[in-house]
């Protein structure tokens, strides 16, 4: 029988979660080997960022334990077809966060609160994904980042790298 | 991480600057993974925010903007460019650790004095450098005389007193050199000396010849990699944890495989001038434990002597790549030993220019080859005036259906940017992939 932890979300809503999936979360086990956490865990997240904190979470745990229970026979080719369920699974990951920016957001930060660092690592690439190749005007749009330059600073910085402002 | 931030900050903000709400060490980690500093410098204009961020990322990418590479007269003309924007940015540049150093531009012994610089800075990162690549060549097209790997910075590693020196060689994963002469003796005290290395690769390095030992059980190296360095003739392997070794010389007179037992990706060529045994028979011994198995053989002057190739056991292969060049009078039926020892059926096709004497030994080896051959594939890449008067003729009909649902694949599936380069001597390459 799986051990339950309930996760309360700064707008008090209460998710169950097994023990294994929310153990990825190094915050959460330290709390958990502190004995910290007993009853309720509350967490500085919201519920829509944590629904999608955990999604990841179980998305990865079903993973670990489908390769713990494989012997080698007939492995690779199940590897490969898992790669790409994977892969199929991320990329609707990421599509969803790339239209609602706001909970992609949330995420990075919950990430960092939660310290899941192959959460973290991900959603910088997608990040950084979505900025590559981008001249700054549109970075800027993308991000609502607001220019706080004079023209003639923002003149004299673009000036200092020349050539990395070539489209 | 600071993790006091991200908790007192809300999504309450909504139609703020999104990226405002991250701290600092977030915003860093996504400039690290834009992939080189240009787009990494671009970030600076964007707010007074990002002003300086990017001067900590741990990506010192300085490959060049895509489009100044496009002919050899823009690259010419862009050198000095490229040369005060790679001063600027390592004098800007104030993190301590870097996870990649790596210059690319088309720079030679001239430029010594800036490259030396360079690399000075490089060990001078407190922290340490892990992947650290000089790749001299963008086209490569200037007859200048190469970069020599600098003794001052050699002097530097090896002093048991100097911590710059220390942090680097003992931090350093990856090393990759492209078109710099390295002596064997910085060559091998890189190999001994770090003991994190686990990707070496050196490319066009002619250095005065040197024979090269790569030995012992603390090596921890998984990927070797020689690429058309001829001044290499005697070379010896033996690292327990190698994964990889690919090797492209001229003329080996020896050619030693010890204790490797978890090789499994192999590539050897060369001029073979000398005898062809001296490329295959080393590796016999490794065949049975072998995924990928790539020859790479200049014939030109070499008598060819079909028992050369070995009758073989093949059981892991799944990958069997033949580069040759030849005369028109080689026969090739040797390696038919070899693809018929191959576990399953694949492809073959062809790559590069091909004149009408290579459609002559295609035809010779698509008998051979006939039933498991990838017509389609090998139809789309032959040129129009080969000897052959159809694909169709050369390998019969039956082939049709395994060539659709295979013919996407590629010819290198197991291709990473370090195998780009490719033997351009000779005018007629062929190619033969089992998959």
């Amino acid at each position: 029988m799986a051990i339950m932890y309930a996760l309360k979300s700064s707008d008090n809503e209460i998710f169950e979660v097994e023990q294994k999936v929310i153990e990825q979360s190094e915050t959460i086990k330290k709390m958990i080997e502190d004995g910290a956490a007993t009853g309720e865990i509350p967490l500085q997240v919201s519920s829509k960022t944590l629904a999608k904190v955990l999604e990841w979470c179980k998305q990865r745990q079903h993973k670990t334990v489908e390769n713990e229970n494989d012997d080698n026979k007939g492995k690779r080719k199940k590897e490969r077809d898992e790669d790409d369920d994977i892969k199929e699974w991320e990329n609707k990951f990421s599509d969803e966060l790339k239209a609602d920016k706001d909970v992609l957001f949330d995420l990075l930060l919950a990430s960092n609160y939660l310290d899941l660092p192959a959460l973290l690592s991900f959603l910088c690439q997608l990040v950084a994904d979505m900025v590559a190749g981008k001249m700054p005007e549109e970075i800027r749009r993308m991000f609502n980042i607001e220019n706080d330059f004079t023209p003639e600073e923002e003149k004299a910085i673009t000036a200092e790298h020349g050539w990395a402002f070539q489209p | 991480m600071s993790k006091i931030r991200s908790q007192q900050q809300t999504s309450a903000e909504k139609d703020d600057d999104l990226i405002s709400r991250l701290p600092d060490d977030i915003v860093v980690e996504v400039i690290n993974r834009l992939g080189n500093i240009t787009e990494a410098a671009r970030t600076s204009v964007l707010s007074s925010r990002w002003r300086d961020l990017w001067t900590f990322s741990n990506n010192l990418n300085l490959d060049p903007p895509k489009n100044i590479c496009k002919s050899l007269e823009e690259i010419r003309e862009s050198r000095p460019n490229y040369i005060n924007w790679v001063h600027k940015v390592l004098e800007l540049h104030r993190a301590s650790t870097i996870n990649i150093f790596r210059i690319h531009y088309d720079l030679y012994h001239p430029h010594t004095d800036v490259l030396t610089n360079w690399i000075h800075k490089a060990i001078s990162k407190r922290g340490g450098v892990q992947h650290f690549e000089l790749r001299l060549n963008l086209q490569g097209a200037d007859k200048y005389p190469k970069y020599i790997f600098p003794q001052e910075c050699y002097d530097i590693l090896k002093s048991p007193h100097h911590d710059h020196g220390l942090s680097f060689i003992s931090s350093l994963k990856s090393l990759s050199l492209t078109d710099v002469n390295i002596t064997g003796e910085i060559l091998h005290f890189f190999v001994y000396k770090c003991p994190l290395l686990e990707r070496l690769r050196v490319a066009h390095s002619c250095a005065p010849e040197f024979a090269l030992r790569i030995v012992g059980p603390s090596i921890r190296l998984k990927y070797i990699e020689f690429d058309c360095c001829f001044s290499i003739r005697e070379v010896e392997i033996s690292v327990p944890s190698l994964l990889s070794f690919k090797f492209y010389g001229s003329d080996i007179i020896s050619l030693k495989v010890g204790n490797v037992p978890q090789l499994v990706d192999v590539s050897i060529g060369g001029n073979c001038n000398a005898r062809l045994k001296n490329y295959i028979e080393p590796i016999i011994n490794y065949l049975p434990q072998l995924h990928t198995l790539e020859f790479r053989l200049l014939l030109y002057s070499h008598p060819t002597d079909d028992s050369e190739f070995p009758f073989c056991e093949l059981p892991n292969l799944r990958h069997l790549i033949f580069w040759v060049g030849g005369n028109d009078d080689h026969s090739l039926l040797g390696l038919t030993r070899m693809i018929q020892a191959c576990p399953s059926p694949g492809e073959v096709y062809t790559e590069d220019e091909m004149g009408k004497r290579l459609a002559l030994v295609m035809l010779v080896l698509s008998m051979v080859v006939m039933g498991w051959a990838n017509a389609s594939e090998y139809a789309a890449s032959r040129p129009q005036d080969t000897y052959a008067s159809s694909p169709q003729d050369a390998y019969g009909a039956g082939t049709g259906a395994s060539a659709n649902q295979q013919g996407a694949k590629t010819a290198s599936p197991h291709h990473d940017p370090y195998t780009e380069l490719r033997p351009s001597a000779g005018d007629m390459w062929k190619t033969l992939v089992k998959n």
